[in-house]
């Protein structure tokens, strides 16, 4: 301090101004979660802090643990239809719910029948925490993953960091959370995970933690080498996985290239891809969102959202589903999962709706929460009130 | 972390415009690019404007979701860092007018409160920014974030290159003047914090 007092007052102020731009650095990197965000493909889920802090947030907070329940039950559900020698070989997939929902037997067969999903099953310990990458699929059109982690202290209950420790120095933490993993191909640092969520499952009658990722809009070859980096709070060495990754076959591209427009509001199918377990809907829309009799005054139309109906009836539902605490825009490029179509599907059609969003506390009509903010398991099919765009449905044919 | 080289500089204007041009042109990836010149920066000037780590998170998130809602509006004329720090700019004071004055005081209280409690390692700092309005401390933290000219300064908030000169001069003395009246406090806390951790 003594030194800094001698400084003359012009360099004086060079070191205040100094440290301003070094003292207050964010606790993890923000540009991840801004991409989720922009991707609007994170499971959004509500969990409303009120009072003080009661500030309507761009978008709210998301709570993956209940938005992973959701799709857990609904992994459980899709399983009660399969064949018994099915069920054997779908038992000895770990995190199946998670990283299949809404997939068929009949597509995961297919899936592991066409390379698209491996267990590696490798584990990396060090400093008594493991870490194991125990799936990952990949159709040409994503990739994921389920990492799972052993031996963290019980005070290390999630395996991401809790968002109160979020400004603890990592040294005063306790060991073992796992940050967003760096994904390298071939060696070479490939784009960031675009979205990647935290949760349990239960396997073998316990209670796992696991990191599971999707990789979207990736130029990936048939063939590579995937590099998983892991750090995990107060643990020097970063974990490393190499995964070869061979593909038969990728998924099936379309680009329909079809728009529908009601004077107003328009969209631009742009590309379908098609995969034993997944569909992608890529599309373009343009203009405001139209509004309903019952969104206005004191409501709101949300967003547009498409659901994809194909020719047997048989809804998909988005995978992940976010909600925004934002008046819509009028430009949106959605890009989104879906689970897969069956095979003989000869057409599909997409049914775009919206919510109703009350303006005062971004509420959705409809949906229903605990008294935490949180869905409960088994509401995820709900999602709100839908308010179907009717004159803005179109059907594409599917030529695959 | 500054980029003082001059050449230095010019590379990563030419890498930020080529990154918005990207972006534009549909290449979403390319925003992460973007994000990551500048979310350092950009939350330690939130952050001593909303003196909030959850509401500087919440901050910088959303001014880069509107900056890439908005981006079709920027033209390559201004730079896009100014751009960007315009908007940022704006949305902070959006934040605090909506906030109330009723509230601030509350938090202001708490932030004393947590400060002396746990002084953090930027404390020294925060209570300096204490003693200046919120239009000096715009002023300073874009000076000391992204080190711009008083005339970019100017641009961003909308005032003169000189009112912007006048104000820096006028916060620069209240600022040495309370730093030599702290020194002597500031330093026995800093002697306290180390005890304790």
């Amino acid at each position: 301090m003594g030194q800094y007092q001698r400084q003359t007052k012009h360099s004086e102020m060079d070191a205040i101004e100094q440290r301003i731009r070094e003292a207050a650095v964010p606790k993890r990197e923000l540009s991840t979660y801004i991409m989720n965000k922009i991707g609007e493909n994170e499971m959004s889920r509500v969990t409303r802090t009120r009072g003080s802090n009661a500030k309507p947030s761009i978008f709210k907070k998301t709570a993956i643990a209940a938005a992973v329940a959701g799709v857990l039950g609904a992994g459980t559900i899709g399983a009660g239809f399969v064949s018994p020698v099915m069920a054997e070989t779908l038992k000895k997939i770990p995190g199946f719910g998670v990283i299949f929902s809404g997939t068929s037997d009949a597509a995961v067969e297919e899936a592991i029948q066409q390379g698209i999903i491996s267990e590696p099953g490798q584990s990396v310990t060090h400093d008594g925490i493991t870490l194991k990458l125990i799936n990952l699929l990949y159709d040409g059109t994503r990739l994921s993953f389920l990492i799972d982690r052993d031996g963290a202290p019980a005070e290390a209950e999630t395996l991401s960091l809790p968002w109160a420790l979020r400004d603890t120095p990592e040294d005063q933490l306790p060991k073992g959370y796992l940050d967003h993993p760096v994904l390298l191909v071939n060696g070479q640092e490939a784009a960031p995970i675009t979205s990647g969520s935290y949760g349990d499952y239960v396997s073998k009658g316990d209670k796992n933690v696991y990191y599971s990722v999707d990789w979207n809009d990736v130029n990936l070859p048939d063939e590579f080498e995937l590099t998983v980096q892991a750090k995990v709070s107060r643990v020097a060495e970063t974990f490393e996985f190499k995964v070869p990754v061979k593909l038969d076959q990728r998924a099936v591209v379309l680009n329909p290239n079809i728009s529908k427009d009601n004077g107003s509001f328009s969209y631009t199918v742009k590309e379908l891809h098609l995969s034993p377990v997944t569909t992608r809907l890529v599309l373009d829309s343009e203009g405001p969102v139209p509004q309903s009799p019952e969104q206005t005054g004191d409501y709101h139309a949300s967003m547009v959202y498409y659901e994809i109906v194909d020719d047997q009836g048989n809804e998909l539902e988005q995978v992940r589903f976010g909600y925004w605490n934002q008046k819509p825009k009028t430009q949106y490029q959605v890009n989104e999962l879906f689970p897969p179509l069956d095979s003989t599907t000869k057409s599909i059609t997409i049914k775009p709706f919206t919510l109703t969003v009350k303006n005062d506390d971004w509420s959705v009509v409809g949906l229903v929460e605990d008294s935490k903010g949180n869905l409960s398991a088994g509401q995820e099919s709900n999602r709100g009130t839908r308010t179907y765009l009717k004159d803005l449905e179109v059907t594409i044919p599917i030529n695959q | 972390m500054q980029l003082t080289v001059p050449g230095e500089a010019d590379e990563r204007k030419l890498m930020l415009e080529q990154a918005v041009d990207a972006v534009k042109a549909g290449d979403k990836q390319s925003y992460e690019i973007i994000i990551k010149q500048f979310e350092r920066q950009m939350y330690t000037y939130c952050f001593y404007i909303l003196k909030n780590h959850t509401e500087t998170e919440d901050a910088v998130q959303e001014i880069f979701i509107r900056a890439y809602a908005n981006l079709h509006r920027y033209s390559s004329r201004t730079s896009f860092s100014a751009w960007l720090y315009k908007l940022a700019y704006h949305h902070l004071i959006n934040l605090k007018h909506k906030k109330g004055r009723w509230l601030r005081l509350i938090e202001h209280y708490k932030d004393q409160q947590r400060q002396e409690q746990l002084p953090l390692p930027d404390s020294i700092t925060q209570k300096l920014l204490i003693h200046l309005t919120i239009e000096e401390r715009h002023i300073l933290l874009l000076k000391a974030v992204e080190q711009y000219t008083f005339e970019e300064i100017g641009g961003i908030m909308g005032i003169g290159t000189a009112t912007v000169r006048k104000k820096y001069e006028r916060l620069r003395k209240k600022l040495i003047e309370r730093a030599g009246q702290q020194g002597a406090r500031v330093h026995g806390t800093i002697s306290e914090a180390n005890k304790t951790f």
